[in-house]
Order: C-alpha cells, then structure tokens, then sequence
C-alpha cells in the first residue's frame, strides 16, 4: 500500500447550471489507491471530473492534485494526469497511432515502446482509423493513451461502459495492477457498481449533485443494510430512519444505515436483514419512502 | 506552443488543404473573367476566402468534440489561443501566396505575377484576412461552430435592416458613409505617401490583431468545456 498522502483533495466544490448544481462535495484520494466515483446518470460525476481538469470552471472550493492547485499550476497537474473521457475525442481522421503520435509530443514521460505494447495487448490496430473503431475500441485506444505517459493519477469517465464484460474484467485487473507499486491512483467514474465490488478501495457517493459519502468501500459495506418486512412495520417513526425504500404489495425493502435503532423500535423477528451491496445502496438511496411508494404505484 | 500547431496541422490537415483547394478553385476561375478581374477585387476575395482557414480548425474541434482533449492536455489555455493566432498568422499569408501564385500561374488567368505580387495588393488581401479572423477568432473560442454562425448571421442581418433603412428612409448615408471612409483613406495616403501608409495600416492590423487576442483569451477562460 502507499502512503496516505492525498493525492487529490477536493473542499466544499461547487458548480451551479442552469436546472443543476454540484454543491459543496468534499473528499480526498490518498496516493496509491483506488476510488470509484458512483451516481445516477446526472449525479455530477462528470462535472466532478470536469472540475478536477479545469476544463469546467469552480464556483466555489479548492482542488489540489499532488499537493499543487489545480488552477495555477494546470500545466504541472495536467502533465502527470490521465484521462479518459466519457467520449472519446479523438479526431476519426486519424490512425491509432498517428493519433497516439500527436498525444505524445505533449508527455516528456512518454513510453512508446510501453504504448505499443498494450496497444497489442488490447488488440488495436496501429493504422485503423479511429473513426472506424466501435465505442469500446476508442475507449481501449483512450486507455491505452492514458496509460502510456506513467500518469500519477488515472482519471476515467465511465471507461468500462461500452466494454465487453471480458474486456471489462482484464481493464479492472490492469488498474488494480497498476496502483500495486504505490506510485498511481485511479479515480474512475462508473454506474457499475459490481466493477467498484472488484476493485475499488474508496467509493465516492453523489446523488444530485451532492455527495451522500466518500469512505472505504469496507466502511460502506459495514455501514449499510438492506431490511424486508411487512408493510405494516413502516411506521412513521421507522420510515424515517432509511435512508430509501421501495414498497411492494406484500412488504417492502429499505436501506438504512441506523439498525440498532431500528432493531430497537420494531419486533424481534419481524424482519429480514441482509449486508447491503454498493449496488443496493446506490438503488435505494436514490429512493425516498414516498418515491419508493409512488414507484410501487406504477409497477402495480 | 509548437506542440499545439503541429497537433492543430496533423488533425485537420486534410482540411486545410481541401479548403485551400476548393477556395482556390474559385480564385482560378475568377482570375480568368474574360473582361478581368480588378486586382484589388481578386485580392479581396483571396484575403475573404483564406481567412476561413483558422477559423476551420476551432470549428472542426467543436465539430469532434477534441476541444476537452486539447484543454487536458499539459498546456494552458492561453498557449492554445496564442498557437492559433500564430498558426492563423501562417496560413493567412501560405494562403494569399498560394492564391496569388494560382492566379500568376493559371493559364486562363487575365492577372500576371508582377499585378499580383506588389507589397500593396499583398498588404489589402492580408488585411482582409486578419480583419476577418481577427473578428470570427474570439467568437468561435467562447461559442465554437456556433460563434461563427452567429456572426455570420448577424452580420447578414444588420446588412439587411441598414439597406432597408437606407431604402425606406430614401437617404444615401450608406453612399455617405462609404465615401466619407474612403476620403479619409485617401487623405491619409496623401499624407503619409505609400510606405507611410503601408506601415501604419501594418501597425493598425497588428493593434487589431492583439486586441482580437486579448479577447480570446479571455473569452476562452470562461468557456466550461
């Protein structure tokens, strides 16, 4: 494991659209290890992304990569950085390599021969078109670019979405490979949560643009659990102690973080519990009791 | 700021070069009007056509949506507006000489090297040229392909509405306008003989030129990509 030096630190960021607003999300990433960032479609985890790059102006906060603003020392920052775009965006003019070509010139740690080699690994064709590569092919090409200048931090958009699962599984165990050494972190965006099961060491949380947590994945999975009872056990006092739940005709099932509370006010017996995955928190914390009643109300 | 030219080359270069080849299609055949083209007209159409060249690569980046790959890369964005008004610079003058030899070398062409090649006819296409990036550059960082349509379209509608009022209101200010830029033009000219002339209108594309890059820079730091 690595030292527990940030290499990311994220305080009170915001960033305000028109109908959205990334509101004071703080977290940090030390050197070495691996952080999912999970949400809904629409959470803010590409503004997140965004923001880190200063391709997205800040309307309030700080970030600092490697210890360096990430404002006035962009060139510094940018220079030891990876990225994956959620879209690629490469010119589709040009071939996988004259495209790898023109990237190079920019990363005076450039590994050619490290390049080629994954560029093989992931079965690229050095002089096909990137415009004649499906969408997974350009997100391999992306990765493979981002993996050939010895980035320090890996930032990736969603890059196992569009990937076949085999692809998927061989790009999870190349990250993990990667941070073995200490010297690389990986923040990864994804809505995959069972990729972060596999691999992530730290889950960051945004729902609406708001950050529900950032804590080790162990924490999370420690922390949250999912319970099934009857209807008649959602009282008012009980409801409101889940954090999502989502009614049926003949129970219902909640997330909830606050079990010995809840064990305290309902009947022995009276319910099932179960250790929550991080997809099940991120389902039901997108849900509040009354949205879990008006979801059971269309389903039925 | 090398980097980001070559990279702004290598992804558009092909085109760049159909630009270059279709405009110049059109210069040819303007150069070969039986009653002959005016020069200064032909160097007016060839500073109005070669200044779009620039404007295509910032276009084409929005176009791909490149703009985010340019902007994570290690450079400011500063060193990326400077690169292409230094690459637009470039192309600006490579095109004017290319569109002059065309029309020297045609051999339909009514207009010869030694009409096309004088410092003031070169100076009139460049100035077209810069005047038009100048004015579509800072646009196109803070909108894109956008930007450029805005301008475009704007320009054609303030045209519209100005000659309505001009026929409306049965004035001949535009007339009025036009003759009076062209006396102050001339007194100039008079005043200052043509190297004196030439330098100043050097110095006032330069000034125009700068301001345009201060522009864009700023426009383009406020740009969320």
């Amino acid at each position: 494991m690595g030292s527990v030096e940030p290499v990311l630190d994220v305080r009170n960021v915001t960033k305000v659209y028109e109908g959205f607003t990334l509101r004071d999300v703080s977290f940090s990433l030390p050197q070495g290890y691996i952080m999912g960032l999970i949400g809904h479609n629409g959470a803010g985890k590409t503004t997140l992304l965004s923001l880190i790059l200063n391709l997205v102006r800040l309307d309030a906060g700080e970030i600092s990569v490697f210890g360096l603003d990430h404002r006035r020392e962009e060139v510094a920052v940018r220079s030891r950085i990876g990225v994956v775009h959620e879209v690629p965006t490469f010119f589709s003019s040009l071939s996988v390599e004259r495209a790898a070509a023109v990237v190079a010139r920019f990363y005076p740690t450039w590994d050619e021969a490290g390049f080629r080699e994954v560029v093989g690994e992931f079965g690229l064709a050095p002089n096909k078109k990137l415009g004649r590569l499906s969408q997974g092919m350009r997100t391999r090409f992306a990765l493979a670019v981002a993996l050939s200048h010895r980035a320090e931090l890996l930032l990736l958009d969603e890059p196992s979405s569009g990937l076949d699962p085999a692809f998927r599984r061989d790009l999870l165990e190349r990250l993990s490979g990667i941070i073995e050494g200490g010297r690389t972190s990986v923040l990864f965006s994804t809505h995959i949560t069972s990729d972060l099961d596999r691999i992530a060491d730290f889950v960051t949380f945004l729902r609406q643009g708001r950050l529900v947590f950032s804590t080790t994945r162990e924490e999370v999975l420690e922390r949250w659990f999912l319970v099934k009872g009857a209807p008649d056990l959602l009282s008012e006092a009980t409801s409101s102690l889940f954090a999502g739940v989502v009614t049926g005709e003949y129970g219902f099932t909640g997330l909830t973080e606050k079990l010995p509370e809840l064990r305290s006010q309902v009947a022995e017996g009276s319910m099932i519990v179960e250790r929550a995955t991080l997809e099940d928190v991120v389902f039901y914390t997108g849900r509040s009791g009354k949205e879990g009643m008006k979801l059971h109300g269309h389903s039925s | 700021m090398l980097k980001v030219m070559m990279k702004d080359l290598i992804m558009n270069r092909t085109a760049l070069v159909a630009n270059l080849f279709i405009m110049g299609g059109f210069l040819v055949f303007m150069s070969s009007w039986e009653e002959g083209a005016p020069v200064g007209t032909y160097a007016f159409f060839s500073g109005l056509m070669m200044a779009f060249g620039p404007v295509i690569i910032v276009t084409r980046e929005d176009k791909f949506k490149a703009m985010a790959l340019g902007c994570s890369l290690p450079v400011t964005r500063e060193t990326i507006v400077r690169s292409r008004y230094v690459l637009a610079i470039g192309l600006a003058v490579l095109g004017i000489l290319f569109a002059f030899s065309l029309a020297a070398l045609a051999p339909t062409s009514e207009l010869s090297a030694a009409e096309l090649f004088r410092p003031k006819i070169v100076l009139r296409a460049l100035s077209v040229t810069t005047l038009l990036f100048a004015l579509l550059l800072p646009f196109t960082f803070r909108f894109g392909a956008f930007g450029l349509i805005l301008v475009l379209a704007t320009s054609q509608v303030l045209g519209i509405v100005a000659l309505t009022m001009v026929k409306l209101t049965r004035s001949s200010v535009d007339k009025r306008f036009v003759d009076s830029i062209g006396r102050a033009v001339g007194s100039l000219y008079a005043r200052l003989g043509p190297v004196g002339f030439d330098l100043l209108l050097a110095a006032f594309l330069a000034a125009v030129l700068l301001a345009s890059y201060g522009l864009s820079v700023w426009a383009f730091k406020w740009r969320d990509l």
